[in-house]
């Protein structure tokens, strides 16, 4: 027979002003099953919680209700306070009397009826609640990093440095990412690989790190604690466990004009190599697609040429299976390719280049060493024009949000160019100024006030080549539109910042979200912005939307921190709120019928097979399964299951149908 | 005047209270009572929003809290009206917001789908209101319910559903006049069956005795008169037994038989509504195709040679191009023709329609038993832990049973009529499934055993599925 107490809590005024909280008391005392009943000024505060631990000796309570503010506000308090009591903590529930009663309703009858019903209601549905568990799940005490830029590279560090393994994953063939190829960086102007480069060999170097280069994420299967990844380690053509990284391969290797992606089609490379010179780690890999040796079988001059014998060109991609606890993606962007601006000289002007290739050409490392030469014919631009927001904040074009990085990186190219071409003019045409962060408006001032950038508040329209110059068409955006024809001999475009091409299709693999423009989504915009959706999942970086490189480090530290946080408990704990398949003796065991309509329906994949089998392993019938470990308790399964046989926990069928029947007699 | 809702008068067990601490009030006019299923994450979030801001709304909606409107069951909005409700709100995300991604799409596709069957039935859909809310949106909140208690007031007390519990006598007047008219579907029993066609037969004789089948499913002819009677042979000796019944029935229905499935590899006579449900069947899993051998048969029963039944092509014969996109599944053109004759009365005219049929339902559960997508282990209706719907054959119990029964058929249901056939009270049941099918087919494009590949429909969801109907 239950025995349940009901506490209705005045809250100061904030119910007792409209709800007649003795009367409402009174009423539950003659409720079946209630065994005792009072009300109080404040049953959140010590005494309050005290009277409800009293309680529940005094009169063996089997379930417990608190009428008081919202259960979103308190039910942890109240499921504690009857915890420590020694009453299992899902068998308190709360009616809630302040926010969906008191504060809405004005007439004192009226709302104290209803509140009777609220009680009512939970008091029926207490009494066909289950003691639960929290459930228990062991954990994989090793992380997955995917991503080789600053983002992954600092989570990796991070959780390594916390002592747990991981398994950082890069697609190419160096860390780096896209840091790697900046030549300065805003608004201190360190050199970008001066800071880069120790924390990439570090990454390589620390004994909790496993790095795998070359290297892509095939499938995830499992759940938080228990992830199982899928890796294909792409074929090398070198040996690099025989492999030195001397540097003969690529100095010999006679396909040499193939046009460099680290230097942004600007420079050109080897078919055997390295991206660039301070790659880690230093080891080449070769381009199947530009390599003589796999086009026309002829050549093999790295492989005569190689002092150890690492060339191999019969190497395979080969797959190999890591298991994980947590995942951190750190994926990243990309910039917007011209051919997207036809406006701006037809997308292929070779003056027109983007700001990534400008970090290129103002990089000491980059194809001109440092010199600014336009690609066309290799002289030194006297005028120079930079376009923000190209492809950004243009709802017609498909991107209305703004790139965040542009306005700061735009001024620090105007300020370079300035520093490096002491005669050449710098103008930017800008729609705003936006440099929220530290010294970041202090930096745009110096580039206008000591280095005389010239900021036009305008729109570029066109781009057209004349006399071997750029003409820029804008509007003059502070002179009611009128029309400026700017000269200029190199355009610099702000292009957008855009989600990676495979993010969908990585997102899909992961089983996380994505917005329409297909940056990853956050579990909360505001509370959680490095989780994702699916616990044990996390974000680091720009995958997340464009971010600057100290954002893009904070975020990847926070990551990094949330990983340390799941995967150094002992075990992981989580609220026992799944669902769970109907089961019963032989010869029925189930009356699931294993028509799998609840694993279509599961958002989270968390439906698996069981087979039932009798002693002679023959098999007896199919059922469903709910794996705890991936069910997050939404209840959709149990819509859809038209036998009735699966249901959830902590609001199971039982405990639905009381409440319903309690409020409407 | 109308009875006046008394919040607390007894113990839903029937015990009466006594001594309550709060008399009832009287007040001037009919104050409606209403249930409304939140989902935790928005509407309630909401909600409290609302309260935190002090707006201020009418007393008379009680809120039940569940995680998820893919929480909400059908179960629970019919069980809130037969215990009373005058009306019903039903609230969650927005489609993109839900905390479990994508809960509140599958409920969506469920309320159109419950929405166009309670038509169907004649409920009035004022009654059900359906609305998204935020977390953010308690002025939303606040709104949709003054809309609706206001909308409620006026209305009345549902009297008409709540009446099926009482002593109901439908009014039949508005069906009163020529009896051809009314719309319902004529049973021919006495249908009779052809014999077998002498291909067919031998195909069947070889498959015996070369062991490539176990057994074959057919028909017989009864010893009293009557429709054929589905039957099953294990010798090619008994070939010469076995009937192809032109209409009627379905076969499929055998494989629900645990003697049947433990037969082993098993020949079946199969038609169109064969296929279609035999399609219907893999999707969920009940069959194993490896262990059928399908012996086609077209409308006049000449044997086509052993079919792929999964082949659109084969379920396609029997379709023409027009007739399948605008009546799915294997309907009779009667059933469609009885459908829209219905569709035409009024929603109260409906109401009495069916509450005329289902006073002589006497809960035999024919229909289920006839039924081959009617396979649960155990029927919802057999379950007691809670006991959702009234088991008695009485107004309750009989709307509940044939509502819910439908609703479970809800793009499986193939059209073969196998209920309507075996219904000894003559309850035009093949009416309601044509009515879930169209919608599944007009709002979704989901044809039932169409193909055994891809997800059932209740499953299944579209970012853009229809929702005009939700505020």
């Amino acid at each position: 027979m239950s025995r349940i107490g009901v506490f209705i809590c005045h809250c100061g005024e904030n119910i007792g002003k409209t709800v007649d909280c003795a009367q409402v008391a009174q009423a539950a005392r003659m409720m079946p099953g209630v065994v005792y009943a009072t009300d109080y000024r404040y049953t959140c505060s010590e005494p309050g919680q005290a009277q409800i631990r009293q309680a529940v000796v005094e009169h063996k309570l089997t379930g417990v209700i608190v009428g008081a503010c919202s259960p979103r506000m308190h039910e942890t308090t109240f499921r504690r306070a009857v915890a420590a009591a020694g009453l299992n903590p899902y068998l308190c529930e709360i009616a809630n009397l302040r926010e969906q009663c008191a504060w809405v309703h004005t007439n004192r009858h009226d709302a104290s009826a209803k509140a009777v019903d609220t009680v009512r209601a939970a008091v029926a549905r207490v009494q066909r609640n289950a003691p639960l568990m929290p459930i228990e799940i062991p954990l994989t005490k090793r992380a997955l990093v995917i991503g080789g830029g600053i983002a992954g590279i600092q989570a990796a560090l991070d959780i390594a440095e916390g002592g747990v393994q991981v398994t950082l994953v890069e697609r190419s063939n160096s860390l780096g990412g896209h840091m790697a190829q900046l030549s300065e960086t805003f608004p201190t102007l360190d050199c970008s690989q001066c800071i880069l480069t120790p924390r990439m060999v570090e990454a390589a170097s620390h004994p909790n790190i496993r790095l795998e280069t070359y290297c892509q994420v095939e499938r995830v299967d499992g759940y938080v604690g228990n992830f199982t990844v899928t890796l294909r380690r792409k074929a090398r053509y070198v040996d690099w466990s025989k492999c030195t990284g001397c540097g003969t391969c690529w100095q010999k290797c006679p396909q040499k004009k193939i046009p460099g992606e680290f230097d942004e089609g600007l420079g050109q490379r080897t078919a055997i190599g390295v991206p660039f010179p301070q790659a880690v780690p230093s080891k080449p890999v070769i381009d199947r697609d530009n390599c003589l040796k796999f086009k026309t079988g002829k050549c093999g001059i790295c492989e005569k040429l190689c002092p150890t014998g690492a060339i191999q060109f019969q190497q395979k991609d080969e797959e190999f299976t890591e298991r994980v606890g947590a995942i951190v993606v750190a994926t990243g962007f990309q910039v917007l390719d011209k051919s997207h601006l036809p406006l701006y000289g037809d997308g292929d002007h070779p003056d027109i280049i983007t700001g990534l290739q400008f970090e290129r050409l103002a990089s000491a490392s980059g194809p001109t060493d440092g010199e600014i030469r336009r690609p066309s014919d290799g002289k030194v631009p006297r005028t120079v024009a930079f376009i923000q927001c190209a492809g950004s904040r243009d709802a017609a074009g498909g991107r209305a949000y703004c790139s965040k990085i542009c306005c700061m990186y735009t001024a620090k190219h105007a300020l370079l160019y300035r520093h490096k071409v002491h005669d050449g003019k710098a103008i930017v045409l800008c729609m705003d100024v936006r440099t929220p962060g530290k010294g970041y408006d202090e930096f745009y001032r110096r580039a206008v006030e000591v280095d005389a950038v010239r900021y036009v508040r305008s729109r570029a329209a066109r781009i057209y080549p004349q006399d071997g110059q750029l003409v820029v068409q804008a509007a003059d955006t502070l002179n009611a539109g009128k029309r400026m024809d700017i000269r200029a001999d190199m355009v610099v475009l702000a292009t957008a910042a855009i989600p990676q091409e495979n993010v969908r299709s990585v997102a899909q693999m992961l089983g996380i979200g994505y917005d329409a423009d297909g940056w990853l989504s956050e579990a909360h915009p505001k509370l959680r912005p490095m989780e994702t959706n699916t616990a044990g999942i996390y974000l680091a970086g720009a995958c997340q939307g464009p971010k600057d490189i100290p954002e893009t480090v904070a975020q990847a530290s926070g990551a990094a921190a949330k990983v340390l946080g799941l995967l150094t408990r002992p075990q992981l704990q989580r609220e026992p709120i799944v669902a769970r398949v109907h089961r019963t003796s032989p010869p029925v065991y189930s009356t699931c019928v294993g028509c799998f309509t609840c694993a279509a329906a599961c958002p989270y994949q968390a439906i698996e097979k069981e087979e039932i089998h009798d002693r002679q392993g023959v098999l007896l019938k199919t059922i469903a399964r709910v794996n705890p470990g991936l069910c997050q308790g939404c209840g959709t399964c149990v819509s859809v299951c038209r036998s009735k046989s699966i249901d959830l926990d902590g609001f199971t069928e039982e405990q639905i149908f009381s409440a319903l029947e309690a409020l409407t007699v | 005047m109308t009875k006046v809702h008394l919040p607390i008068h007894e113990h839903s067990n029937g015990r009466p209270q006594v001594g309550l601490a709060i008399e009832p009030q009287e007040t001037g006019g009919f104050e409606p009572r209403i249930i409304a299923f939140v989902c935790k994450w928005c509407t309630y979030a909401g909600a409290d929003l609302a309260g935190t801001s002090r707006m201020t709304y009418a007393p008379n909606v009680r809120t039940i809290m569940l995680p998820c409107t893919g929480r909400i069951d059908i179960s629970l909005v019919v069980r809130a009206f037969l215990q009373g409700s005058d009306g019903v709100i039903v609230s969650g995300c927005h489609p993109g917001d839900c905390h479990y991604t994508s809960g509140n799409y599958r409920a969506r596709r469920r309320w159109m789908l419950l929405r166009d069957l309670l038509d169907t039935l004649g409920v009035d859909l004022r009654r059900l209101d359906l609305a998204w809310v935020s977390a953010a949106e308690g002025a939303k909140w606040v709104k949709t319910i003054q809309q609706f208690t206001d909308d409620m007031r006026q209305l009345g007390p549902y009297s008409a559903l709540h009446a099926v519990a009482g002593d109901y006598s439908p009014d039949l007047a508005p069906l009163a006049g020529s009896d051809d008219d009314a719309p319902g579907v004529e049973v021919d029993a006495a249908e009779a069956g052809v014999p077998l066609d002498p291909a067919l037969a031998a195909a069947m004789r070889q498959a015996l005795e070369q062991g490539t089948a176990k057994a074959i499913l057919g028909w017989k002819r009864r010893i009293v008169p009557g429709p054929l009677q589905p039957t099953w042979i294990t010798e090619a000796s008994a070939v010469g037994q076995l009937m192809v019944a032109v209409h009627g029935g379905n076969l499929t229905r055998l494989f629900k038989q645990p003697q049947v499935r433990k037969l082993g590899r098993v020949g079946l006579i199969v038609r169109y509504r064969e296929a279609l449900a035999l399609n219907v069947l893999l999707q969920e899993k009940q069959l194993d195709p490896q262990q059928t051998l399908a012996f086609g048969v077209d409308g006049q029963g000449h044997f086509l040679g052993v079919v792929d039944w999964a082949d659109a092509g084969f379920i396609r014969r029997w379709e023409t191009s027009t007739s399948a996109a605008e009546k799915p599944s294997g309907f009779s053109e009667q059933t469609w023709q009885s459908l829209d004759k219905l569709m035409a009365l009024s929603p109260a005219q409906r109401w009495d329609f069916w509450q005329q049929h289902f006073v002589r339902c006497i809960k035999c559960y024919a229909c289920r038993g006839s039924c081959p997508m009617c396979n649960c282990g155990q029927c919802f209706t057999d379950k007691n832990m809670p006991q959702w719907f009234p088991t008695a054959a009485d107004g309750p119990g009989n709307f509940s049973w044939h509502l819910v029964r439908a609703f479970h058929l809800a793009g499986r249901c193939v059209g073969c009529g196998a209920c309507e056939e075996a219904c000894p009270a003559g309850i035009p049941l093949s009416l309601l499934n044509a009515s879930l099918a169209r919608s599944a087919w007009k709002h979704f494009g989901h044809r039932a055993g169409a193909t055994s590949a891809g997800v059932p429909l209740q499953a299944d969801f579209r970012a853009n599925d229809l929702e005009n109907f939700i505020l």
